[in-house]
């Protein structure tokens, strides 16, 4: 019998591993399909503890976890992909190579920085709090490194996902309609992005965001 | 019965209606705003006298801190969607909008001033999260309206850097709720502002404070906190005139509500000086870093922008000077600078579509060319620089004289305060006469504005009276706000 526990922590360690992945691969498409893999864990995650703590909310969150972040969004995204007709990431800002060391840097910092929070979790699984940290840490690294907006949009996506998971694991989720609220945002977020994305593309016939360096002082 | 569940619905409704109204979407908007207007304003003026009211089974909580939240965006609101009309017509027809879609223009809006709207309605802290961080949803299509690269490059950094601070917000919150789930309230009402306010003191004080730093920083970023500010010149400079006008007079102010709230709850759980000393900081931090791009500014638009900056700075550090004085003021402060910059931004559009830019170099002679807009963009200079006899002075004062009878972090707050303002009124004064009064081109835009008077005379008006006389109505909301803001020290 393996308890719930085990199967959150190794289910965050594979979020992590998508994470990171997400940092070594330049491909757009590839980056959204490991965004669908990063949400369906987070649902994953959601279901165990439902299924472990009898919460019935949880069953909630995982449901809206897998309509909205595992489907809808990257639905979206791949809809906007095929209008813009783009693959890659060119010239990112870090070399590929350069990028993992940094995303691996962080994690470590996130490991020990979490390794110092005394919190009594409400559902105490030891690695999914680091892990909820690592995935912030990663997104903005993502954001802050990536040219296309598709691909700063996933940064951002990231950076929920962690939020997302301390918030499972530290408190079960936040009360189910402020969660249903949030997701709603996300989507709005992502219809946004997409209007933003296809008129940056319509107007420099470029998606780099490096065309939006214009406005100073 | 409570109008505020009727405040919450108008905007949604006539968002519903412009979407389907066609030519007449305008019409059906500004009429909208200003009925929506009319019931905050009866909503506010409820909160000033009475109790903290509830609404919608606890859904709806508004006390006249929220009162005076809500009254600014419906009057900023209003003003907003009326100006849209001349504005919307004259781009209209100088080609920079196409006509099919203005009706868009009115739902977004009206779903902008409707979130809004909701921020200081919410009891709970998680939907006021939620409702923030959808006024950046739908002010961000606004920002994008017109499709120019400048336009778009705005509304991106605006996106992204929303995102990124509503994303620090959320983990604020979350750490609320982990301190208020354990043990010490239901958890289903553990994000309820009663709640929480009425628990705030045995709330865990390591996790409050980390909560509110990143509160302060994730709010702070849509409040224009310096350092957190980058965005706000790019949006309010690039935006058509009327959402400047909203983003600046309204949005603003629900950001710094939020924050607001937090302070309270970090108050009430560390004590006083840990939050009250970061509003300090973080609201000096903003005077000084507008005073270099105020002065060596080359845009209209942002020239005002970075006022906004200013003034957010001025009641950050207002409300963290804390005690009876700089609280009335910081109330009245928010009211004072919410006002003023509209009338700013409505003389700033309407001079900008008579040249066609807003390149500060290229605005000259305005004076002759739209003496109404010139002559209220200048009043409107004197009025936020804190020129007495007009409201800001009175407001800003207070904060000064606060400030130098406070602790020490206070009195540099106050002597920076003094002198930033005191350099923003040579900056400020400088460009706008200059716009004003210097020999004018000889090429010039039809920019028909009419009403210009009311327009631009009304709130200028509003600033010259209450500078010199409070009404007792608006004095007793702003005293209440303020001792809801009043924390133990």
């Amino acid at each position: 019998m393996i308890d719930a526990t085990t199967v959150v922590d190794a289910l965050a360690v594979a979020l992590l591993a998508a994470a990171l992945a997400s940092v070594a691969m330049r491909g757009l498409v590839a980056g959204v399909w490991l965004l669908v893999v990063q949400s369906t864990l987070l649902a994953l995650v959601a279901a165990t503890i439902a299924v472990a703590s009898g919460v019935g909310h949880m069953w909630a969150a995982a449901g809206l976890t897998l309509a909205v972040r595992a489907i809808a969004v990257p639905a979206v995204l791949f809809l906007v992909l095929g209008r813009v007709a783009l693959r890659r990431e060119m010239r990112p800002i870090l070399t590929t190579r350069v990028a993992l060391l940094a995303g691996v840097g962080l994690t470590l910092v996130a490991f020990s920085a979490a390794g110092r929070l005394e919190l009594s979790a409400a559902y105490p699984a030891p690695r999914a709090l680091p892990v909820s940290l690592s995935l912030t840490f990663i997104g903005v690294l993502l954001m802050a490194t990536r040219r296309k907006a598709i691909s700063q949009l996933i940064g951002l996506i990231t950076v929920e996902n962690g939020i997302f998971l301390s918030g499972l694991i530290a408190t079960l989720g936040l009360p189910l309609f402020v969660e249903i609220g949030i997701f709603f945002d996300l989507l709005v977020a992502v219809g946004v992005t997409a209007v933003l994305t296809m008129r940056i593309n319509e107007h420099f016939d470029t998606v780099n965001t490096d065309a939006l360096r214009r406005l100073r002082g | 019965m409570s109008l505020s569940p009727l405040v919450l619905a108008m905007p949604v409704a006539a968002a519903a209606l412009c979407a389907v109204a066609g030519r007449r979407a305008a019409l059906v908007s500004v009429v909208a705003s200003l009925v929506t207007s009319a019931l905050t304003l009866a909503v506010a003026f409820d909160s000033f006298v009475g109790p903290p009211r509830r609404a919608l089974g606890g859904l709806v909580y508004v006390d006249a801190l929220s009162g005076l939240v809500l009254m600014l965006v419906g009057l900023v609101s209003a003003m907003a969607a009326l100006y849209s009309f001349p504005y919307m017509r004259n781009a209209v027809a100088s080609g920079e909008i196409a006509e099919r879609e203005l009706p868009s223009f009115h739902v977004w809006l009206q779903l902008s001033i409707g979130a809004m709207l909701a921020v200081p309605l919410m009891n709970n802290l998680g939907l006021m999260w939620v409702a923030i961080e959808t006024t950046t949803l739908f002010t961000v299509l606004l920002v994008a309206f017109v499709r120019r690269g400048h336009a778009l490059e705005a509304a991106w950094k605006y996106f992204m850097l929303g995102a990124v601070g509503l994303g620090f917000a959320l983990f604020g919150l979350l750490l609320t709720y982990y301190a208020a789930s354990h043990g010490l309230v239901d958890a289903a009402g553990a994000l309820d502002w009663d709640e929480l306010r009425a628990h705030a003191a045995s709330l865990d004080p390591d996790l409050m404070r980390v909560s509110f730093v990143l509160i302060l920083i994730g709010f702070g970023t849509k409040a224009g906190l310096a350092p957190m500010h980058t965005w706000l010149p790019d949006a309010h400079g690039q935006a058509p005139t009327p959402v400047s006008v909203l983003l600046s007079g309204a949005l603003l102010n629900c950001a710094l509500y939020g924050i607001l709230r937090f302070h309270l709850l970090a108050a009430g759980s560390v004590g006083s000086a840990f939050s009250s000393d970061l509003l300090v900081w973080f609201g000096t931090l903003s005077i000084v870093v507008a005073v270099p791009f105020v002065l060596v500014q080359h845009d209209l638009k942002r020239l005002l922008a970075y006022s906004s900056v200013e003034h957010m700075g001025i009641v950050a550090l207002a409300v963290g000077i804390g005690g009876p004085l700089a609280l009335f003021a910081a109330a009245f402060h928010m009211f004072n600078h919410a006002i003023a910059k509209t009338t700013l931004f409505v003389a700033a559009g309407a001079i900008g579509q008579r040249y066609g830019t807003q390149r500060l170099a290229h605005l000259r002679g305005a004076f002759e060319l739209a003496p109404l807009p010139a002559l209220g963009l200048v009043l409107g200079t004197l009025a936020i620089t804190g020129v007495p006899p007009f409201a800001p002075f009175t407001s800003e004062f207070g904060v000064a004289r606060a400030g130098f009878a406070g602790r020490p972090a206070a009195l540099a707050g106050a002597i920076v305060l003094v002198a930033g303002t005191a350099l923003i009124f040579g900056g400020m004064l400088f460009h706008v006469l200059n716009v004003a009064f210097r020999p004018a081109p000889r090429h010039s835009h039809q920019a028909p504005f009419r009403f210009a008077s009311v327009f631009l005379g009304a709130p200028l008006a509003t600033l010259l009276v209450m500078g010199i006389w409070l009404p007792p109505l608006l004095r007793e909301g702003f005293a209440a706000a303020a001792s809801v803001l009043g924390v133990a020290p």
